[in-house]
C-alpha cells in the first residue's frame, strides 16, 4: 500500500508541474480589427469597444465579453489584447467575435476566430496526461484492494482448516 | 504471500520505476521542446507511443504464455498470460483515448480511420475478447485452455489485420495526415521519446509483479477452497 | 480421413432428417437482406456501391447463427464423449465439423445471392466465376475460425453471444478483404486487384488452417 501512496504523491506532484505550464501560456490574444461605419468609411479617433465571443454565429449566449475604452483607432485599424481587462478563461478551439461600439454606427457581425496560439491545446495535453496517470493510478488500487480481499479470505479458510 | 514483494529484485524495480519516472516527468515537461507545428499538445506523443509499445509487448507476452502453457501445461504461464492481458488492456485502453485527444486539436477530428488507429481498435476488441472469454468460462484449468488458444489466434491475427487495413487504406486514401512520428524529430525530443520508452516499459513490468503476486494469491486461495471442498 | 467422412456423414445425414440449421440460415439470410435494404432511402443509388458490405454482412451473421449450434448436439447429448472414446484423431473432429460447416453455408450461398442480386440489381451472371472463388476463400475463412471458437463458445456459459465476439475482431481481415474483393469483381477493377486481396484471404486461411490444427485438440480435452 505504501507504494501506492508513492505512486499517488507522483502524481499529484506532476499535476503540480503541469499546473504552472497551464497557467503560464498566458490566455492573452492579440485582436487586430477594422472599424468603418455604415457606408465603409474608415473611423479615426478614439473609440469604446465592447467585444463579444460566442461559441455560434448565431447563439445569443455570450461566453465572454470586455470593454475596451477609449481604443486608438488610425484609418479604420485598432488592435486590442483580449483578456486584459477580464481574464480570458477560454479553452474552445474556434469562436465567433462580435465588435459593438456606440461611437460610430457599424454594421453587425461576427467574425469566426481559431485558438490563437497553443493555448487551447494544453488543455488536451492535460486531459490527456490526467487520464493516463490516473488509470494507471486506479488499476494499482484496484490490484492492491484485489490482493487484500484475497489474502482476507486465505486467512478465513487457513481458520476453517484449522478448525477442521 | 506478503514476503514474496520483498525480494531484492522486486525492490530494485520499484525504485527505479519511481524514479525513471520522475525524470521522465521532467524531460517531457521540461526538457523536450515544443513542436513548432502542434505545440504543446505533441507531447502527448511521449505518452501515447511507449503506451502502445506496452500494449504490443503485453500482448506478446500473451501469446508466450499461452504457447508455454499449451506446451508444458504449467500453471505458471497461464498466470503470466492472464496478468499481461490484463494490464495489455489497460495500455491499450489508454492508447484508444490519448490518440483522440491528441488527434482532436491537430487534425482537427477525433477519429481517423488511419490504419495504426484501425489495427489498435481491433487489437483492443480482441483482448477485451480475451478478458470476457476468461470469465466466462467455468473451471480454471479449462478457462486457462480456451484462453490459451484465443490468445495464439488473436496474436497470430494480428499482423494480418495490420496487412489487410494497410490495403484498404490504399484503396480509399485518406485525407493526408500531418507528420509521421519519428519522422525528423529533435535530438532532444528522440532522448524524451527512447526515455518515456524505457519508463513505460519498467512501469509495465512492474504492474505485471504486482499482478501476478495477486494472481498467485488467488490461485492459492481457490486451490485451498477445493481441498476444503473434499 | 475416413474417421473425417464418417462424422461428416452422421451430421449430413441428421441435418438431412431435420433441416434445421440449413433452413434457419436461409430464413435469417434473406430477412437480413431486406432488413438492410431499409436502412437506405428508397431508390438510393449508394446501396449497388454497399452491397458486397451488405452481402458478407448477412453471410457472417447466418453463419454465426448456424455455426453456434455444430458443437451443441454434441456436448448437450454426451455425443462428444462418444467422439472423444473413439479411435480417431481428435483433429478429425474439427475438420469433419469444419466441412460440415463450409458446406452447410455454401449451400445456403448458393440460394442467398440470386436472390440478392435480384434484391440489389445487381449483374453476377458474368462474373460468377470470380465471385465463386471469392465466396470459396472467405467462406473457408470465416468457417475455419468460426468453427475453432464454437468448440470454445459452446463451453462458455453466454454461449450464443461468445461466438461472436470471438469471431468477429479476428474475422477482421476476412471481411474486409472479401468486401473488397467482391467490390472490385462487380465493378470489374480486373483481376490484378482481385488477386491482390485474394492472396490475403489465402494467407489468412492457410494460416488459420495450421493453428487451429495444432490448437483444437486442446479445446475438447476434457
Amino acid at each position: 500500500m505504501r507504494k501506492t501512496l508513492l505512486l499517488f504523491a507522483i502524481l499529484l506532484v506532476s499535476i503540480i508541474v503541469v499546473a504552472p505550464l497551464a497557467a503560464q501560456t498566458a490566455r492573452l490574444v492579440h485582436y487586430q480589427g477594422t472599424l468603418a461605419d455604415a457606408d465603409g468609411n474608415k473611423f479615426t479617433g478614439a473609440a469604446d469597444l465592447q467585444i463579444t465571443l460566442y461559441n455560434s454565429p448565431r447563439s445569443d449566449k455570450p461566453l465572454w465579453s470586455e470593454t475596451h475604452t477609449a481604443v486608438d483607432v488610425r484609418d479604420g485599424e485598432y488592435s486590442v489584447l483580449l483578456g486584459s481587462v477580464t481574464p480570458l478563461k477560454l479553452s474552445f478551439y474556434e469562436y465567433f467575435l462580435e465588435v459593438k461600439t456606440d461611437t460610430v454606427e457599424t454594421t453587425p457581425g461576427r467574425k469566426m476566430i481559431v485558438g490563437s496560439g497553443y493555448n487551447y491545446r494544453l488543455w488536451f495535453l492535460f486531459a490527456a496526461y490526467t487520464i493516463v496517470w490516473l488509470a494507471i493510478f486506479l488499476y494499482v488500487v484496484s490490484i492492491s484492494r484485489r490482493q487484500k480481499k484475497v489474502i482476507s479470505d486465505l486467512e478465513l479458510l487457513a481458520e476453517a482448516t484449522q478448525e477442521k | 504471500m506478503d514476503n514474496k514483494s520483498s525480494s531484492p529484485w522486486v525492490r530494485i524495480l520499484v525504485v527505479a520505476t519511481l524514479i525513471t519516472m520522475l525524470v521522465d516527468l521532467y524531460l517531457i515537461f521540461e526538457f523536450a521542446p515544443t513542436e513548432r507545428a502542434m505545440g504543446h499538445v505533441q507531447r502527448i506523443f511521449y505518452f501515447h507511443v511507449p503506451s502502445a509499445w506496452v500494449a504490443f509487448l503485453a500482448f506478446f507476452i500473451v501469446f508466450i504464455g499461452s504457447v508455454g502453457y499449451l506446451w508444458k501445461r504449467d500453471r505458471k504461464y497461464d498466470m503470466i498470460a492472464h496478468s499481461a492481458a490484463e494490464i495489455g488492456v489497460l495500455f491499450a485502453t489508454l492508447v484508444m483515448i490519448t490518440g483522440p485527444i491528441w488527434g482532436r486539436p491537430v487534425w482537427n477530428t477525433w477519429w481517423e480511420w488511419s490504419p495504426r488507429l484501425t489495427l489498435f481498435l481491433v487489437l483492443w476488441f480482441i483482448y477485451i475478447a480475451y478478458m470476457m472469454l476468461r470469465s466466462f468460462v467455468e473451471g480454471e484449468e479449462r478457462s486457462a485452455r480456451f484462453a490459451a488458444v484465443f490468445g495464439i489466434v488473436g496474436f497470430v491475427d494480428v499482423p494480418i489485420v495490420h496487412l489487410s487495413i494497410r490495403l484498404w487504406r490504399d484503396i480509399h486514401p485518406s485525407p493526408v495526415i500531418a507528420g509521421g512520428d519519428g519522422s525528423g524529430l529533435h535530438p532532444d525530443m528522440k532522448i524524451t521519446f527512447f526515455f518515456s520508452l524505457f519508463t513505460f516499459t519498467l512501469l509495465f513490468f512492474w504492474l505485471l509483479v504486482q499482478r501476478l503476486r495477486l494472481e498467485k494469491s488467488t490461485v492459492a486461495t481457490s486451490e485451498l477452497k477445493k481441498q476444503i471442498a473434499y | 480421413m475416413s474417421a473425417v467422412f464418417v462424422i461428416l456423414w452422421k451430421d449430413l445425414l441428421s441435418e438431412f432428417r431435420t433441416k434445421e440449421m440449413v433452413l434457419s440460415m436461409l430464413v435469417f439470410s434473406l430477412m437480413v437482406a431486406v432488413i438492410f435494404n431499409f436502412s437506405f432511402p428508397p431508390g438510393s443509388e449508394f446501396i449497388q456501391q454497399a452491397a458486397p458490405g451488405i452481402l458478407w454482412m448477412t453471410l457472417v451473421f447466418a453463419s454465426l447463427l448456424g455455426m453456434n449450434r455444430s458443437f451443441v448436439y454434441e456436448v448437450d447429448k454426451g455425443c462428444m464423449q462418444g467422439l472423444m472414446l473413439a479411435p480417431v484423431n481428435r483433429t478429425a473432429i474439427y475438420l469433419s465439423k469444419l466441412l460440415v460447416n463450409f458446406i452447410f453455408i455454401t449451400i445456403v450461398e448458393l440460394v442467398v445471392l440470386p436472390l440478392f442480386s435480384v434484391f440489389f440489381k445487381l449483374e453476377v451472371l458474368h462474373v460468377a466465376g470470380q465471385l465463386a472463388l471469392i465466396m470459396f476463400l472467405g467462406t473457408l475463412g470465416f468457417t475455419i475460425i468460426g468453427t475453432l471458437f464454437s468448440a470454445i463458445s459452446v463451453n462458455t456459459k453466454t454461449r450464443e453471444v461468445m461466438l461472436p465476439i470471438l469471431h468477429f475482431p479476428v474475422s477482421i481481415p476476412i471481411i474486409i478483404c472479401s468486401v473488397q474483393a467482391t467490390t472490385a469483381v462487380l465493378q470489374e477493377q480486373g483481376w490484378q486487384v482481385l488477386w491482390g486481396w485474394c492472396k490475403l484471404i489465402v494467407v489468412f486461411d492457410i494460416i488459420f488452417l495450421i493453428v487451429a490444427y495444432f490448437t483444437f485438440e486442446f479445446i475438447i480435452e476434457e
